[in-house]
């Protein structure tokens, strides 16, 4: 209100002399001085805007981190995220593969152990099974206990199927970061060019930073000689 | 339940089409055919005798809900049933599946007895074949 005072108070104070006195000469030319007042107010205010955004934006112009944001970190990002879309394919199928070729056999396994456990309690009643009636009791167990785990087995084969649910789910939160990120890159790259006119685009990274190619990554072997110069 | 139908299986990701395959074969359908998109999926309906469609929603070419506003809109597989499996459980989305005809609606994750039991309902109201 003092800052409103010092600007305004001795033109305000002519206006409203004037309007007592009914001058109206003076009144409106105390009017324009008010509004030039305000006007050189305006102006003050625009002017400080103008040299913040300017001294902003060389700011923003010399910022090398803008730039590493645009043309390698965001996409590294998506090449990472791709990379992560592609091991978790891998790594599913092969679950399938392996569930696919185990659930056969324990299927079968179980089946058979339940026929033969059938065929061996027909002929224990029939006078057909060893006399020894620990060994009988023994084989009735042991069948009926594969019968049981093989069916154990199976369940749970099915269950580790379905979990694969997961590369579904998270692959598809993980494409919605990805068109994100494209997005987000494909801004960056606009504001680069506008503000830094001249600097190469190096373009994406294929390779993906610390979790390097097949072609890149050091083998076992080539860990073991490594470390037996170190004699470890 | 004829175990004859023939089924085809609408998702981009294909451990979920393989995942769904299976356990359709669980439930005694051996009759399984795959589709990667909505796209790919339409010109196999138009062309073979498929008696059961399921389909996920999210899809790049041709999203679910379009693939069945488009085999509602041809009289040739107008009365196909449509099952859509997603992961999409928003309100407005599912009830813009029912008006666009769908016969069921399963969302992921989900688990073979649910699946059995909205297959079984449409089978219900499905004509002998």
């Amino acid at each position: 209100m003092d800052e409103i005072t010092a600007r305004y108070g001795m033109a305000v104070e002519k206006l409203v002399r004037a309007l007592e006195r009914r001058d109206k000469t003076a009144f409106f030319v105390a009017l324009d001085e008010v509004m030039r007042v305000r006007d050189a107010y305006v102006m003050d205010r625009l002017d400080e805007l103008t040299l913040n955004l300017q001294s902003a934006l060389e700011r923003f112009c010399t910022d090398s981190r803008l730039v590493d944001l645009a043309e390698k970190e965001v996409p590294d990002a998506h090449v990472r995220l791709e990379r992560v879309l592609e091991m978790t394919d891998t790594a599913a199928h092969r679950t399938l593969d392996l569930i696919e070729d185990a659930c056969p056999p324990a299927d079968r396994i179980g089946r058979r152990a339940g026929e033969l456990l059938s065929r061996w309690r027909a002929a224990g009643e029939s006078g057909g099974a060893p006399r020894d009636p620990a060994l009988r009791e023994s084989v009735d167990t042991f069948l009926a206990a594969v019968q049981h785990d093989a069916g154990h087995v199976h369940r749970n084969l099915k269950e580790v199927l379905l979990t694969q649910e997961y590369q579904d789910l998270s692959g598809q939160i993980i494409r919605g970061v990805m068109d994100l990120i494209a997005e987000l890159e494909e801004a960056l790259r606009v504001l680069v060019t506008l503000t830094h006119r001249g600097s190469q685009n190096r373009g994406s990274n294929e390779t993906v930073p610390a979790v390097g190619t097949l072609g890149d990554a050091v083998g076992q072997s080539e860990i073991d000689s490594l470390l037996s110069s170190f004699e470890i | 339940m004829n175990k004859d139908l023939k089924f085809l299986v609408v998702d981009d990701f294909s451990t979920m089409r393989r995942i769904v395959k299976n356990v359709l074969q669980d439930l005694g359908f051996s009759d399984v055919t795959e589709a990667d998109d909505g796209k790919t999926a339409l010109p196999l309906l138009q062309a073979g005798s498929f008696d059961f469609l399921i389909t996920d929603w999210n899809m790049p070419g041709m999203p679910g809900i379009e693939l069945l506003k488009a085999v509602r809109a041809d009289p040739k597989l107008a009365k196909l049933p449509v099952l859509m499996l997603t992961a999409e459980a928003k309100r407005e989305q599912i009830v813009q599946a029912a008006q666009a005809g769908v016969n069921g609606y399963v969302v992921k994750p989900f688990t073979p007895a649910t699946l059995k039991e909205k297959l079984d309902r449409i089978f219900d109201t499905m004509t002998p074949k």
